[in-house]
């Protein structure tokens, strides 16, 4: 290795925006080969059969810790031994046997006052302010044990963690982990692989736009052998899916119970709500959610005919009967919004930059990256999260995507300009009308219409300036356009972040951030060399964790300095 | 409430002082006052708040608790550190070797499955053929033939449900494997594809790329994990196998050193520069576009299958493959976990707490410290539902209006503004007898904020030690202390039913006055004090403020009182706990090498739920 990457170095502000693609010097790296990310450590016993590759004396563990789930297994596994989850029945007392006992999923447990849709299932928020981090600690704990003594079954031979770790997790949430995947299995070194790059790994790419549908956040990552240059997120993922889930299903529920109004009886639990979405969410083809309502039900083919679909929630009085067209509503409306328009009421809402639908979010990435990074990119598209199960969602996705190239070209210049920040504000009042605006469309439909035309009201059959055109509106008149290249995509799969560390770790792939126990406990993430910060500060000096087996034995931790790579702030 | 009311949880002090990060050197954490933890620091002066997120992660029933002798501490799983002993099989009780363990991820290999969909073990059932299959295993036709398949006694799933049948009733797990294990290409070396070409001529996304039409459509899981590793393996391979450490593979210019290494002649030269990989470019290589088609498939087969033909997230979660599942179908039975045989020991001083004995089918115990043998077990009864020793009761007028007035006790329903008297008991394991104080924060509330009231009439006692009953009986000194105590108990107890025998809200005043600081009674080695409780439906104010004020949560109702107990005793000086077992420790003991020890921690009484606001 000439030379350090900017992967070290790069620095990564709170705000979460991403240096512009120049600081990168995406260009500049792609004509040298400096990526020492993937290097191959030195064991001698590398190419043996796939369960052979270990020393017999190290046992190899891999740990996937995100918001609602901590997968476990070991290594060169091609699934995780575990996926547990930070649920209220994790949470409970030991000798608190009750989510055993009959009729306990029948119990619908209510959202305490203040906390947001969800929150009770979550180990932790990016946002660690008001967040009680021993609380955090206590759940990871519970859970790394039970997945040690009930699923990997450990023995005393030693231990390395690959860990998988969102790259913006916050430095305190990110000592917690660490300290506490030392404690539960008294590894040695832990490395660190980011998300993105470890659902790269496992769909065989090297260089991805990797969208993950989380749970609180969306993010897509613009990945470029095996380095993370660019990345935008979105506040529509999971959660919020499964809050427009919710409300589809409250109301269901009280039209079916013959109420006007949804009240706190009919609302779903969590766990109901993620059941359904599980089974039963689809998500629409672009020409059904892009044709006008009227057209839609001439060419609607004897296939579509809508038809009803019991849903037997379990903490529900009655099975709901629920048009299965209506069952897409919900991802329509998280994903693929598109600004209601009524008379009475505001200019369409519009994402502010937190909320930015898929189609866009992917977009905005697209566009920040140079020309042939995003060639590349285009053809590698994969979809992992939790989110990204519903069927039909990426194809809808990538038709969306491909509207939106064709539509707007790469043009760098075009902005949001300064009404970006009246929307912004707006866009929080918005959302909320948005919702009552759906109940009351679902509402009128319930009143006497069939499931059709509620999905034609609500579902944006109709053609409201959408947002590409109101974009288009803000356009700067003076803005350059560039000769339109045809998009191309192609979504891969990916068999995601867990198995991408499992071959990692299986292939003796030495990661950049390397931490080893012993400076670890003694000094926490302060031992982690300052980051640089700014390019070129990091010399060659830096470097030899990548590459040598030093900072392995335990004996050179004088020498060897770590650094937290993306991590650091 | 999964405990049934009264219940009692102890707390295990490790939170405060063990955790994983507060081994971590301090300067770890940017010192941001908004992020601190809630509970600073609980010593013995603060108040334990049961109803914080927290407690459950600390508060243990008395049985799954351990004690170490060493440290003289309360040692929960989580200050211990297990290492495991043995390995087997829940269902057949079969003892796994450990490499057996680690090869099959950690399941019975022998004939145990659970049923994918409501998780009972499966059994194995014959099914007599109707046709002959002579033909097919060469073998004669009068060899009874038959097929055997998985079913569930429980719910009547099975396995031929999904197509799969077994051979033989032996080695169900061999089979098993076998069954999915299908990677035709796996074998032959990936094909040496030229980057040039590889690289396929992507169409628009409205008509999204489909790969060319292979044997096998769409590579199951296991496939596709295979068929990637297997071709990253050759990448790594085929690439330099010496100069490891400068090797980067990563390079964008990868193309033309791959090209260097197709070619026999620079394979050389290939060797002496950092080698390269390429990504994967072909479905044998572990790449899978993605099937849009195969999604539109998916959305008409949910339609049409509604609710049922789809599969639970708690079934999910148990399939050993769960990624690309959704419908019934793709249920597979799931082989038995194996569980194992543990030891646990101390974090703290390492020795060993707990070491059962390693055959599965024993159940006794090399080495077992519980707590129950070294913690006090405290108790809460209601006054007229408790235990009340039987000599009690007769002691006591039937007519008194505190045992009539409450028979069959609902700890479900405390009534506001009424005063429930209830009797804690504290029982004491140790063969010393030990000085108790007690104290309450005298107010708990509920989650919903209702405030409760809380007085201990007698805090501090003492109780006897855990004699020999036999000898209790013979020793005269201790025979006259129980006469003493037990005249001490009458007393008590006709100052408390003349005080109630007046009129009820006298009653209680009488009772307070007559019973404070007093034991309301006491036995060999138990006393029991009595704890007034009045629910008060005042809400407290900041209960809001801290967003715990739920609407009708299932225990927002329940009312638990944190008391933290601090007990002394002298035990003898050598007081291990293994020199306890010795016969000679009561020897020791009258010589009279005495050691003053002190024990502390904090437990909680759920008393029940208060209603009728
Ligand atoms: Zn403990
Ligand atoms: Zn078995
Ligand atoms: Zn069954
Ligand atoms: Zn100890």
């Amino acid at each position: 290795m000439a030379s350090t990457p900017d992967y070290f170095n790069r620095k990564i502000s709170v705000g979460r925006t991403r240096p512009p693609p120049s600081q990168l010097q995406i260009s500049g790296a792609a004509a040298s080969p400096r990526t020492p990310l993937f290097t191959r450590s030195t064991s001698s016993q590398l190419y043996n059969s796939p369960s052979a590759t270990y020393r017999t004396d190290e046992e190899f563990i891999v740990l996937e810790v995100g918001t609602r789930f901590l997968r476990a297994g070991l290594a060169a596994e091609s699934s995780p031994r575990c996926v547990l989850n930070f649920g209220p029945d994790q949470q409970r007392r030991v000798g608190d046997y009750r989510q055993w006992m009959p009729g306990h999923e029948n119990k619908r447990r209510k959202r305490k006052r203040g906390e947001s849709w969800g929150q009770n299932h979550e180990l932790w928020r990016m946002d660690i302010r008001d967040q009680d981090t021993a609380l955090v600690e206590d759940k990871l704990d519970r859970a790394l044990r039970e997945a040690d003594q009930k699923y990997l079954l450990t023995d005393n031979r030693p231990k390395r963690i690959t860990l998988v770790v969102d790259s913006l997790l916050p430095r305190p949430l990110l000592s917690i982990l660490l300290s506490n995947c030392f404690h539960a299995f008294a590894a040695h070194t832990i490395t660190l692989l980011p998300t993105s790059i470890a659902s790269t790994v496992s769909s065989g790419l090297r260089s991805a736009l990797v969208v993950d549908i989380g749970w609180a956040e969306t993010s897509v990552t613009a990945v470029y052998e095996y380095k993370e240059i660019a990345q935008k997120r979105s506040t529509r993922a999971a959660k919020w899916l499964g809050e427009e889930t919710a409300t589809l299903l409250a109301v269901e529920s009280a039209k079916a119970s013959g109420k006007e109004k949804a009240d706190s009886t009919d609302e779903p639990s969590v766990e109901e709500t993620e059941e359904f979405v599980t089974r039963l969410c689809w998500c629409q083809d672009y020409a059904t959610a892009h044709t006008a309502p009227d057209e839609s039900k001439e060419i609607a083919e004897e296939d579509f005919e809508d038809i009803s679909v019991s849903v037997p929630l379990p903490g529900a009085s009655q099975t709901l009967s629920i048009p299965f067209s209506s069952l897409s509503k919900p991802v329509e409306s998280t994903f693929f919004p598109q600004p209601l328009i009524t008379p009475s009421r505001d200019p369409p809402a519009s994402a502010d930059d937190d909320e930015l639908p898929l189609p866009l979010l992917l977009y905005k990435t697209l566009l920040s990256l140079p020309v042939e990074v995003r060639s590349t990119l285009l053809l590698r598209i994969i979809l992992t999260g939790g989110g990204s199960h519903v069927p039909g969602l990426s194809s809808r996705l990538l038709s969306e995507l491909h509207a939106l190239i064709q539509n707007r070209e790469w043009d760098i210049v075009r902005n949001w300009g300064s009404a970006a920040e009246v929307m912004a504000q707006k866009a929080a009042q918005a959302r909320e009308r948005k919702a009552a605006a759906e109940k009351n469309a679902e509402r009128d439909a319930a009143a006497g219409s069939t499931g059709r035309s509620a999905e034609a009201e609500s579902g944006g059959m109709t053609m409201p300036p959408t947002i590409v055109e109101l974009e288009r509106q803000l356009e700067r008149p003076g803005s350059k356009s560039r000769p339109v290249t045809p998009g191309t995509l192609r979504a891969v799969e990916s068999m995601g972040p867990w198995v991408g560390g499992s071959i990692f770790a299986n292939l003796k792939i030495k990661g950049v951030v390397e931490v080893d126990r012993e400076r670890f406990l003694s000094q926490g993430l302060a031992s982690a060399g300052k980051e640089a910060g700014f390019a070129g500060h990091a010399g060659a000096e830096k470097v030899p964790l990548a590459g040598t087996r030093a900072s392995l034995g335990g004996k050179m931790e004088g020498k060897t300095v770590w650094t937290l790579g993306i991590w650091g702030e | 409430m999964a405990q049934s009311f009264p219940y009692t949880y102890y707390r295990c002090p490790c939170v405060d002082t063990s955790t994983p990060t507060s081994a971590v050197a301090p300067p770890n954490l940017p010192s941001d006052p908004s992020s601190a933890p809630v509970e600073q620091d609980e010593e013995e002066g603060h108040t334990f708040d049961p109803l914080s997120p927290r407690a459950n992660f600390s508060l243990f029933p008395l049985e799954h608790l351990l004690y170490c002798t060493e440290c003289h501490e309360i040692r929960c799983p989580r200050c211990t550190m297990e290492e495991i002993i043995s390995y087997y099989c829940p269902n057949c009780l079969f003892e796994a070797g450990s490499s057996s363990v680690k090869e099959h991820g950690n399941r019975c290999i022998r004939n145990c499955f659970n049923c994918p969909t409501c998780t009972a073990p499966l059994s194995v059932n014959a099914m007599e053929m109707e046709r002959s299959n002579g033909s097919d295993t060469g073998s004669s036709a009068s060899e009874q033939s038959h097929q055997y398949f998985l079913s569930c006694p429980y719910c009547n799933w099975s396995s031929l449900e999904i197509d799969m049948d077994f051979k033989s009733p032996q080695n169900i797990y061999h089979q098993f494997t076998k069954f999915y294990r299908s990677q035709p290409d796996l074998e032959s070396k990936p094909s040496q594809v030229s980057p040039t070409e590889a690289m396929e001529t992507p169409t628009q996304a409205t008509t999204p790329v489909q790969q060319p039409p292979t044997p096998t459509a769409h590579p199951t899981d296991q496939e596709h994990y295979a068929r990637l590793t297997a071709f990253l393996r050759t990448q790594i391979s085929d690439t330099d196998t010496n100069s490891y450490n400068d090797i980067n593979f990563s390079s964008p210019s990868s193309i033309t050193r791959l090209m260097h290494l197709y070619n026999p002649s620079s394979k050389k030269a290939a060797l002496q520069k950092p080698a390269l990989m390429r990504e994967a470019q072909k479905q044998n290589e572990g790449l899978v576009v993605q099937d849009l088609e195969r999604d539109q498939k998916r959305i008409q087969e949910i339609r049409f299958r509604g609710w049922d033909g789809t599969i639970s997230l708690s079934q999910r979660s148990q399939q050993q493959h769960p990624r690309n599942i959704h419908f019934d179908t793709d249920l597979r039975p799931v082989p038995t976990l194996l569980i194992c045989k543990r030891s646990k020991r101390c974090r703290t001083c390492r020795s060993v707490l707990f070491r059962p004995e390693s055959k599965p089918t024993s159940t006794r115990f090399k080495i077992k410290l519980l707590a129950l043998e070294k913690i006090p077990r405290l108790s809460l009864r209601a006054l007229n539902a408790a235990t009340v020793p039987a000599a009690l009761i007769t002691s006591v007028p039937s007519s008194s209006p505190l045992i009539t007035a409450a028979q069959g006790f609902d700890y479900n329903a405390l009534k506001p503004l009424k005063p429930t008297l209830f009797l804690l008991t504290l029982s004491n394991p140790l063969e010393d007898p030990v000085k108790v104080t007690l104290a309450t924060p005298g107010v708990s509330k509920t989650a919903a904020g209702v405030e409760s009231k809380v007085t201990i009439l007698c805090p501090q006692f003492e109780v006897g030690a855990n004699t020999d009953v036999w000898d209790e009986a013979l020793n005269p000194s201790t025979r006259d202390k129980e006469r003493e105590r037990e005249a001490k108990r009458r007393s008590a107890l006709l100052t408390l039913s003349s005080g109630s025998a007046e009129s009820m809200a006298e009653a209680q005043a009488g009772v307070r006055q007559a019973e404070a600081g007093k034991i309301w009674s006491s036995g060999r080695n138990w006393t029991s004090v009595i704890v007034e409780v009045v629910p008060n439906p005042t809400i407290d104010p900041s209960a809001k403020s801290r967003s715990s004020k739920g609407r009708g949560n299932e225990d927002d109702d329940v009312l638990e009182i944190p008391v933290f107990v601090r007990m002394e005793y002298e035990a003898d000086a050598h007081g291990d706990g293994d020199a306890r077992l010795d016969d000679s420790t009561s020897s020791a003991r009258r010589r009279g090498e005495k050691e003053k020890l002190e024990e502390a921690f904090w437990c909680v009484f759920g008393v029940g739920r208060v209603v009728g606001l």
